[in-house]
């Protein structure tokens, strides 16, 4: 299990964009709906978005969340830079696009200034960019439990039949509760867990992977918030320290 | 996909959107440069207002704002105004305004703007005109919910909220629909709000309320009128529409034996009168002045008597003939208290649906024409209520803002805006109300106002039948009073009132899905509800869209109690009425033609069901 926390983009100092459409500014990234989007202008190929920390803070992964990007745009990438991108300009990574989540993970480095960039297939489109990541994550080795992981997708569709027995549905948005079940927990993980759980709360939305290196939905980049604070009971020794079961449950973000 | 397709469909993504507009005063104005001043706004704001509603120009930048007259605000929220002429920063009233855009359901981006997800419950947005033509013109009223949680509106306390407006569009699984193809369903004046921790409630209200303003705006002044008896300052200078007996004139100068009848001008002043002995003596004028609705009196006045005058009132703007058309007159009358966004489109249809068509001297012949005394401060929707009264006509506040005039006429089966069967109405079945507490069978019409003199023209007319329906031992008569000069249009209003306003008033109440969503008041449509056995058109008195249920509720009236016995005029090549068709073929064939009757009021004499099914409106 992987826990990308806390988003360093979210506390930024100053964050500017190439473009943008006037009434969809860029600080709609750090805004915890994705569906609140930064919209690129129709003038130029190359779009970015500059991320000001305040100061120099350490990052292991970005993620470029609920976007538009086609597999026609090119050079997706994360630079970081000491002096505002004036001189200094230094690739981090470059992204594999995808029509999903991007996700580029990358030894430590630090770094006041950090830019996302990309080249559009052509400067008259206009991109989305839903949210941005960028901090570190915790890996949580062995977790959850092999049966753990569950998604359940709920759909706030509504319907009404008339009184001639015909379904009228307004058709409205899914979202998935996604529960991780994860018992025999070493003591440091449960500390770790305690640690982002009281970061994040039930508030603040974060993005996570059940299995990291899996293919399936259990290894997707979910956005989503903690329904409720976990609990943390003992499970028992795991050979010979004290094990936790911690059951975390969250609700996909829209 | 256009709107009305989509909202056909059974599954689709219906958008609620809402811009809630809302301003706040900007003051504490300091000096930038030049003639450009600085205030601070905690709030984004869409445009700057000078006094009630002249938008200044909008600048792209503080630079631009100090070369030119007009605004910026910067990205730390300083406002840069620079006035233009006639306006005063100190003196006058600046506004920003700001406008917030929220959804119900789904959040959506749609015209390059985010709507967030904010409106939480909108339960009732209705609109309504009267079920009866006299009735006193009703304001409709709605409510919304929106989430408050994060304290978003908290932070908005020092904004005057003004108005909500809704947008409808719809997409489907396949296609998204662009933001011209939205619908606007209902603007709101937003009369007062409630915030809660977790909420923020709007109480909202039609525009109509505008309709409260008491009317005469102007009255008589010792700057205007330095001769003018102490008793006269402080009254209201009356207005008049067509055709009036017995004004009561106010002498504004004793000593030049002037007096004034109007604060507008006058197609002609006919005859003076004044009151010598207890009795009305005609007068002849010294002179007459319609352009100031003026007048003197020569020696027959001998300083103290009470005057009074035949007028024809006010004049129409083009060719300066009398207004007697009631669209104008009520467009007259909105313009006069200030409104001006009206649906030109429905004020002409009216005009033509009052209007003859030939001319009489140049005056073209008119329907029901009012005859209007308005000489007490009183609100103006009772005087548009009288003109509906007798003009049989209805006023609301359309789906995008704009006023909408509309007289009543009937539609045939295929003109109708709407038709719903048992397949489109939801939650639950059609509920009838009849209401019989207003019955009359008699009626004694009285016009022609003689406002000084106090007396009226009268006309009279019955329908026995209404009497027996209501089961009365006697007959049930009805005395009123109407704004009308002309006899024939008294007439045929005695006539009309005893089979619209006479008889039972019925009403069905019902709830259709989206598919009426953009009914508005005044709309016929056609239902047909097998389950009742109601096949019939009826007239929409009340639209109430329900966005939490996904429907609206209707209550319509049957078509001022004729249902579906109104007679239209038809080719020669429309059948003849078939009494050997069956019931659903005559009902819609009775929805459909017209037919030639008899004295026996049947189109065919051995066919009962053929009675009266041809009236004419």
């Amino acid at each position: 299990m992987r826990i990308y926390y806390p988003n360093l983009a979210d506390a930024y100092s100053a964050i500017s964009a190439s473009s943008a459409v006037s009434t969809l500014p860029v600080t709609n990234v750090t805004h915890f709906h994705k569906s609140r989007v930064w919209r690129t202008g129709t003038s130029v190929a190359d779009e970015y978005i500059t991320i000001d920390l305040g100061s120099s803070q350490a990052a292991t992964a970005a993620i470029i969340f609920a976007h538009t990007l086609t597999a026609g745009d090119s050079a997706i990438q994360l630079r970081k830079s000491t002096d505002n991108f004036a001189a200094n300009d230094v690739l981090v990574g470059t992204f594999t696009w995808s029509s999903g989540p991007m996700l580029l993970t990358f030894t430590s480095t630090s770094s006041r200034y950090w830019r996302i960039k990309f080249t559009k297939a052509s400067a008259g489109v206009s991109r989305d960019i839903g949210r941005i990541f960028l901090g570190t994550y915790t890996t949580f080795t062995g977790l959850p439990d092999w049966d753990g992981f569950s998604s359940s997708p709920i759909d706030l569709s509504q319907t009404q039949v008339s009184e001639g027995g015909q379904d009228y549905t307004n058709q409205r948005s899914q979202y998935r509760d996604i529960r991780l079940d994860a018992s025999g927990v070493s003591t440091a993980q449960a500390a770790d867990i305690k640690t982002f759980t009281e970061t994040v709360g039930a508030h603040t939305p974060f993005f996570l992977q059940a299995d990291e290196n899996a293919t399936d939905e259990s290894g997707e980049v979910f956005y989503v918030r903690l329904k409720k604070l976990p609990a943390r009971d003992t499970d028992g020794m795991v050979e010979t320290t004290l094990g936790w079961q911690i059951k975390l449950e969250a609700k996909e973000q829209l | 996909m256009t709107l009305v397709q989509a909202l056909a469909l059974p599954a689709v993504k219906l958008r609620y959107l809402a811009q809630i507009t809302g301003s706040v005063l900007l003051q504490g104005w300091v000096l930038h440069s030049g003639a450009a001043y600085k205030t601070h706004c905690a709030h984004t704001i869409e445009s700057v207002i000078f006094n009630a509603s002249t938008a200044l120009t909008a600048r792209a930048s503080i630079a631009a704002v100090i070369a030119a007259a007009g605004w910026f605000q910067d990205t730390d929220g300083t406002v840069y105004v620079r006035a233009d002429t006639g306006q005063n920063l100190f003196a006058d009233t600046f506004r920003g305004r700001c406008r917030f855009y929220f959804s119900k359901g789904d959040a959506v981006t749609v015209d390059n703007r985010y709507y967030e997800s904010r409106l939480d419950s909108v339960p009732a947005l209705s609109l309504r005109i009267e079920p009866r033509f006299s009735g006193v013109s009703q304001v409709g009223t709605g409510n919304c919910s929106l989430i408050n949680n994060d304290g978003f509106f908290d932070e908005l306390d020092e904004l005057h909220w003004e108005t909500a407006q809704f947008f409808l569009g719809a997409d489907t699984a396949t296609t998204t629909m662009a933001f011209a193809d939205y619908e606007e369903f209902g603007v709101w004046k937003i009369e007062d709000t409630r915030a809660s921790v977790s909420s923020f409630e709007m109480s909202l209200v039609e525009p109509k309320a505008a309709l409260s303003t008491k009317i005469p705006l102007s009255t008589f002044n010792r700057t205007d009128y330095p001769n003018i008896a102490d008793v006269n300052v402080g009254k209201v200078i009356p207005r008049l529409y067509g055709v009036v007996y017995a004004v009561p004139a106010t002498c504004v100068d004793a000593s030049a034996k002037r007096f004034k009848i109007a604060d507008h001008a006058l197609y002609e002043i006919t005859e003076a009168r004044i009151l010598s002995n207890n009795v009305w003596t005609a007068v002849p004028f010294a002179s007459k002045d319609e352009a100031n609705a003026e007048f003197t009196l020569g020696a027959a006045w001998a300083n103290n008597e009470s005057v009074c005058v035949d007028v024809i009132g006010r004049k129409r703007s083009g060719d300066g003939l009398p207004m007697y058309n009631a669209s104008e007159i009520v467009e007259d009358l909105l313009a006069y208290i200030g409104e001006a966004n009206l649906n030109s489109a429905a004020f002409d249809a009216a005009f033509d649906a009052l209007d003859v068509g030939a001319f009489v001297g140049g005056i073209r012949r008119t329907s029901f024409k009012p005859s209007l005394y308005i000489g007490q401060s009183v609100q103006a929707r009772e005087i548009i209520s009288k003109i509906n009264n007798v003009a049989g006509s209805f006023l609301f506040i359309n789906a995008s803002g704009q006023w909408h005039y509309e007289v009543f006429e009937p539609k045939v089966i295929g003109a109708v805006d709407k038709t719903f069967t048992d397949e489109d109405i939801v939650g639950g079945p059609i509920q009838t109300t009849v209401d019989t507490s207003e019955m009359f069978s008699s009626v004694n019409v009285k016009y022609g106002e003689r406002y000084a003199e106090s007396w009226t023209q009268n006309v009279e007319a019955s329908l026995p039948e209404n009497q027996f329906i209501a089961n009365a031992a006697s007959e049930l008569i009805k005395e009123t009073t109407v704004p009308l000069f002309d006899t024939n249009d008294a007439t045929h209003y005695a006539q009309r009132i005893l089979t619209t306003e006479g008889r039972p008033l019925k009403r069905y109440r019902f709830a259709v899905t989206w598919a009426g969503f953009l009914l508005q008041p005044g709309d016929q449509i056609k239902v047909d509800y097998d389950i009742r056995g109601i096949s019939e058109i009826m007239e929409v008195l009340e639209a109430r869209h329900d966005l939490d249920q996904n429907r609206i509720q209707l209550i319509c009236g049957d078509r001022r109690g004729w249902r579906d016995s109104f007679g239209f005029w038809v080719s020669d090549a429309t059948s003849a009425w078939n009494p050997a068709a069956t019931d659903a073929e005559k009902r819609t064939a009775d929805q459909t033609a017209g037919y030639h009757h008899g004295d026996d009021d049947l189109a065919v004499s051995t066919d009962s069901k053929s009675f009266k099914n041809s009236r004419h409106w």
